[in-house]
């Protein structure tokens, strides 16, 4: 009896130890006569040289220098300096400290300074990591897909937000509470948590959309006698109409290298009214003589930015066209208010320089279109040599933005609502699974080093094979329950798209076979 | 108090209490130990693994995943125990212990309601529906553990809930609210039994009736608010199926036992309690008796109940299926080979890894056809309907051939189907490490590392991570890198075999050559076949592969003797012979093949059988 009494008084001062002296503390070591180390520290996730946002999560990275201990002082100008003292090299800073440090010094320096104790209990001083801290924040929220690497068959997978200032990380749908269908394409209407739209596609729910339009949440079957369900999407900015496109996707399997592309068979461009649930179209931008998808209109509204190839019947027979297709990005102005299209402009032949174009997204000023290119096709995911490049809007000149590209994919992105930011999906990790990078856009037009999505564990996106898909920012939390969208998903009442009356049945439509399957378990 | 003859019949002899724990211990012993010979030799549960690979990591994202849906935690516990069936003896020795706890749990349900157990064995009749259920090789252990968990909750109930009955409710709610999170839908089968306890035993009506309430109402609460979940599977998950696996009546009928044995057992105490069955009646003493020959009877018969379930649920053809696919998984070739001999159930994953098997045991070109390829090329590639479900299977056979890109793809493909299993995170560690991807395959390998059998394989290949030298000094990868394409092609997802004319364009890939060969004489096309057939001068083939020559000889014939010839290889004296007895035995016939048969089947393993009353040309 005895013996076990002071087994459980032993336990709990164990337990109680491990609570109150976890591995990060805030002692302060010794350091005096400490040895000078006249290089950076290694660290990861790559945390140096890079402008956080003033309103990001604890940066938290891992030293990779052999010591015994480890002591990390982050300091800037005004405030508080914030000391950890940590047995192992996974450093965690305390979040409040953090936050109050990067308020009170914003467009100034953040420095980080790395001391290590070897074996002989001496301590080293790094070189000083100098970052900058911007003066504008970034949006409070970010929202993307997370799914495992997928070639035919998807399995898991769900729509999360996540909290920028914190490590918050919340589902917003779940495909496996809708049948296990798949879910994808998330947008919103100018960063507003409250108009959302996404697709879902097979599963038990079936084929559609669901559009959350301030306090009210639709399914809606955008197909109609012209077109299949509708895929890539960009909201007017009056908020009444979506563009979207609607392609018809297949895939192609390499032996050597990339083992996956993705290309259209054919694609058009649509708008959906969500008030008067119709959907329209011009020739101009749905002809069957050319594949026009992703479209993006001007922050003004007046023109509808998109990229375009010639159709796949100009290609010879014998040879699979993929690594001919190149895409252009276009413009077409629109007038919203008369429902009337203007011509075609060119805004960049990207196939006379022997590349192709996808995802232009315009900064909220207007003045620049921030595009992926590659040597070919537009599923630029998988084109291990897609960069982003920007364009000037009013000189139609372009260049590689070097700073934020890597030698992997680095593809899809979205501007922040003040233009300062931008997130882009990026490879450079390993080559699979894609991650959410961060760089700031300055009033020169330059970007800064990107940095990887901050986590609570620094190790967390070096363990998991997880794909972060379409990183979109949002003005605050989603506030709709998960519950609801799986109530809507799951409901039979669904709005029908209605064809305007102007717009003819497409003769060459065909049933849209997508070569996605759900897994094979289901 | 004056007892009732049915009582005074039922009283027992001095020291019957110690004699029935004797004969209880006993009949427990040959029981259980029946259970573990049964399934370690019978069943193997090495199968189960083989059938289900179940996925678990020591990792707290891993972990933390389960506890955000009702029903997570006892699938945690479920994968993690399920990793025992990894061995057949750990496998069979978590099965006992699990069916002896059901065991345990129903003799104290069923001792907490009657003072004297009808027939002394009763409480393991659940164990025998257990070993039917766990005689199916995709029965998964979830809802074996979901049932012990809600037993347990029926027995802390019927002996801990306090008397009052608001304290009694109470106890109830936190009860079926901690089980329906741990168990979700099975929590059900607590609540009818808890209910039937209290109308019955206690006489109960309203305490009953607001349990059926709230018992109807937790689901629908937790998916209106605390769970991520639809309102359908809030009620349904992991009572109704759990992924694939959908309920079969065996288990219908053993959850069903529970709420049966109840009013069963308290009637039964009623009647004999009040007198009015005799005690003389014959199966009133079958019931109650505990003379040694009643025991034995007792015995007797819950045994023969067992081995009817045994012999109802066991199932030979599955078990070899799987048994051919556990040594397949293993490369272990020969058994492959020695197990096809016995004669196996018709199936395209059978035939496909037999052919596998031929192949790596260096026979394909040879005796191929004395395995019946009912399948045709399919038994190659397997059909497209099956490659979803066996997605590893198809990556194995493209990481044999040198085609990494596609070997990759299909180990995708398999974690789509089986989630992260260890053989799909070993196949992508592999495959990066070939495509020499250090940093993604650090990541599987890291990944390898959280479980519990294949951490010592992560260990050691993480090695590779920093020194590829080693790596590549393996024969077997040097041998897969040679064999690798250097120039793109596109793959078919539909048409894998495509692939095979390009790969045999690198004259060191034999697996490649032998394959293409191999299809081509599946699908019937010899043109194909002999343009190709130069091929076999690249390779150390000392002679000319059986089976070519038969097919050299059918495509002379059917060229009326501009056929193909091998530079310096002859067709050998004893096919020629066997191809001029077939050819006389068609004529003897009148090329009427159905009469021909019984004549022909000595022939059974050439091309030209095969070709005669098997090859379906494509219409």
């Amino acid at each position: 009896m005895h013996r076990l009494r002071v087994f459980v008084i032993l336990l709990f001062v164990c337990i109680a130890a491990v609570i109150l002296f976890p591995g990060c503390t805030s002692k302060k070591p010794n350091l005096e006569n400490c040895t000078s180390i006249e290089r950076q520290p290694a660290i990861t996730p790559d945390y140096t040289e890079i402008t956080l946002p003033p309103n990001i999560a604890p940066t938290n990275f891992i030293i990779k220098e052999k010591a015994t201990a480890y002591y990390v002082q982050i300091s800037s100008e005004n405030g508080e300096n914030i000391d950890i003292f940590s047995r192992t090299p996974n450093i965690r800073i305390p979040t409040k400290p953090w936050k109050k440090l990067l308020n009170q010094n914003r467009e100034k320096s953040l420095l980080i300074t790395v001391f290590i104790k070897d074996n002989n209990s001496k301590w080293g001083r790094f070189t000083p990591i100098e970052n900058e801290i911007a003066k504008e924040n970034i949006e409070t929220h970010l929202v993307y897909r997370l799914m495992k690497p997928t070639y035919i068959y998807w399995d898991k997978l769900g729509i999360y937000q996540r909290d920028l200032s914190s490590y918050d990380e919340r589902p917003i749908v779940l495909n496996r509470t809708m049948g296990k269908n798949c879910i994808n394409c998330h947008s919103f209407h100018n960063y507003n948590p409250d108009r959302m739209i996404f697709h879902m596609r097979a599963g038990a729910v079936g084929t559609s959309m669901i559009l959350a339009y301030d306090n009210e949440i639709h399914k809606v079957d955008t197909s109609t006698s012209f077109n299949h369900a509708t895929a890539y999407r960009s909201w007017h900015p009056n908020g009444k109409v979506i563009a979207f496109s609607s392609n018809i996707v297949r895939q192609v399997f390499h032996s050597v290298g990339g083992s996956l592309d993705v290309y259209d068979r054919a694609s058009d461009l649509l708008l959906y009214n969500v008030i008067t649930k119709t959907i329209t179209t011009s020739p101009k931008i749905s002809t069957s003589e050319r594949l026009e998808t992703y479209p993006e209109w001007s922050p003004d509204g007046e023109y509808l930015y998109f990229c375009s190839s010639p159709g796949l019947d100009i290609y010879d027979k014998d040879e699979h066209p993929l690594q001919k297709m190149k895409y252009d990005l276009m413009r077409i102005s629109y007038d919203i208010e008369k429902d009337l299209w203007g011509d075609i402009e060119a805004v960049l032949m990207a196939s006379e320089l022997g590349l192709s174009v996808a995802h232009p997204k315009s900064s909220p000023d207007g003045k620049y279109i921030l595009f992926c290119m590659s040597e070919y096709g537009n599923f630029t995911i998988y084109n291990a040599d897609c960069d982003l490049y920007l364009l000037d809007t009013k000189t139609k000149e372009f260049r590689k933005t070097e700073k934020i590209n890597s030698d992997q994919t680095d593809s899809y992105h979205c501007w922040s609502s003040n233009g300062r930011w931008v997130v882009f999906s990026s490879k450079r990790q390993d080559g699979i699974c894609t991650h959410p990078y961060f760089s700031y856009f300055d009033s020169n037009g330059n970007f800064s080093k990107p940095f990887l999505l901050p986590q609570k564990d620094p190790e967390y996106h070096q363990s998991r094979v997880i794909v972060y898909n379409i990183p979109e920012f949002v003005n605050g939390p989603v506030k709709i329950r998960p519950q609801k969208f799986i109530k809507t998903a799951w409901s039979k009442e669904i709005i029908k798209a209605k064809l305007d009356p102007k717009v003819g049945k497409k003769s060459d439509s065909q049933i849209e076979e997508t070569p996605y399957k759900p897994s094979p378990q289901n | 108090m004056v007892e009732s003859k049915g009582e005074k019949a039922l009283q027992k002899v001095p020291n019957g209490k110690s004699q029935d724990k004797i004969w209880s211990l006993l009949f427990t012993t040959i029981l259980l130990s029946f259970y573990f010979i049964y399934l370690l030799l019978r069943i193997e549960p090495k199968l189960i693994y083989q059938s289900q690979e179940p996925v678990f990591f020591f990792d707290k994202y891993f972990i933390k995943e389960f506890f955000s849906y009702p029903g997570g935690a006892n699938e945690l516990i479920s994968r993690f125990f399920s990793q025992f069936f990894y061995y057949s003896w750990t496998g069979a020795l978590l099965l006992v212990l699990v069916f002896a706890f059901v065991a345990w749990n129903t003799k104290l349900l069923i001792r907490s309601i009657c003072k004297n157990q009808p027939i002394l064995y009763l409480h393991w009749i659940p164990s025998a529906f257990l070993l039917a259920l766990h005689s199916n090789y995709r029965f998964p252990l979830v809802l074996t553990l979901g049932l012990l968990w809600a037993l347990l909750s029926v027995n802390i109930y019927i002996r801990l809930a306090p008397s009052n009955s608001t304290l009694r409710f109470l106890s109830y709610i936190i009860l079926q609210a901690i089980l329906y999170y741990l168990t979700a839908g099975q929590a059900f089968i607590f609540s009818i039994v808890i209910i039937l306890y209290e109308i019955l035993l206690h006489r109960r009506i309203v305490l009953p009736l607001l349990y059926i309430i709230f018992t109807g109402l937790f689901p629908y609460i937790g998916a209106s608010t605390l769970f991520i979940i639809n309102v359908r599977d809030a009620y349904a998950m992991h009572l109704m199926s759990y992924n694939t696996y959908s309920l079969t009546w065996l288990s219908w009928a053993l959850y069903a036992f529970f709420p049966l044995i109840l009013p069963i057992v308290f009637f039964e105490q009623k009647c004999v309690g009040t007198g009015k069955k005799n005690e003389n009646k014959l199966w009133n003493k079958f019931l109650f008796g505990r003379s040694i020959p009643i025991k034995l009877i007792q015995g007797s018969i819950i045994i023969f109940f067992v081995v009817a379930a045994a012999l109802y649920s066991y199932d030979k053809n599955k078990k070899y299926f799987f048994l051919i696919d556990h040594y397949a998984r293993f490369e272990e070739w020969k058994k492959v080979l020695e197990l096809a001999k016995q004669g196996l159930p018709i199936s395209n994953i059978i035939q496909y890894q037999v052919n596998r098997a031929l192949y790596h045991c260096g026979l394909l070109c040879d005796k191929m056809f004395s395995v019946t390829q009912l399948f045709g090329s399919d038994g190659l590639f397997m059909q497209e309907s099956l490659r979803g479900p066996f997605a590893l299977q198809l990556s194995d056979v493209f990481f044999d051939l040198g085609l990494i890109n596609t070997s990759e793809q299909w180990a995708y493909e398999a974690i789509a189907a089986n989630g992260n299993t260890a053989w799909n995170l070993q196949r992508l560690a592999l495959v990066n490490l070939l495509k020499e991807k250090h940093d993604i395959a650090a990541k599987y390998l890291k990944m390898l590392q959280k479980t519990i059998w294949h951490k010592k394989w992560a260990i050691e290949y993480q090695k590779y991570l920093s020194n590829s030298n080693d790596f590549w000094a393996n024969p077997r990868y040097q041998y897969l890198k040679s064999t690798m394409p250097e120039t793109d092609f596109l793959v078919s997802s539909t048409e894998p075999e495509l692939c095979l004319e390009e790969l045999l364009k690198n004259t060191k890939n034999k697996m490649a050559f032998e394959y293409f060969m191999a299809y081509c004489l599946l699908d019937g096309q010899i043109g194909r076949f002999t343009k190709h057939l130069h091929r076999l001068n690249y390779f150390d083939n000392p002679k000319i592969p059986r089976h070519f020559e038969e097919a050299m000889l059918i495509y002379n014939q059917l060229t009326g003797g501009k056929g193909v010839t091998l530079p310096g290889k002859e067709i050998s004296e004893e096919t020629i012979r066997k191809f001029n007895n077939f050819n006389n035995i068609m004529a003897k016939h009148k090329l009427d093949k159905k009469a021909a048969y019984s004549d022909l089947k000595k022939y059974r393993d050439t091309y030209w059988f095969y070709g005669l009353y098997y090859y379906k040309p494509e219409e």
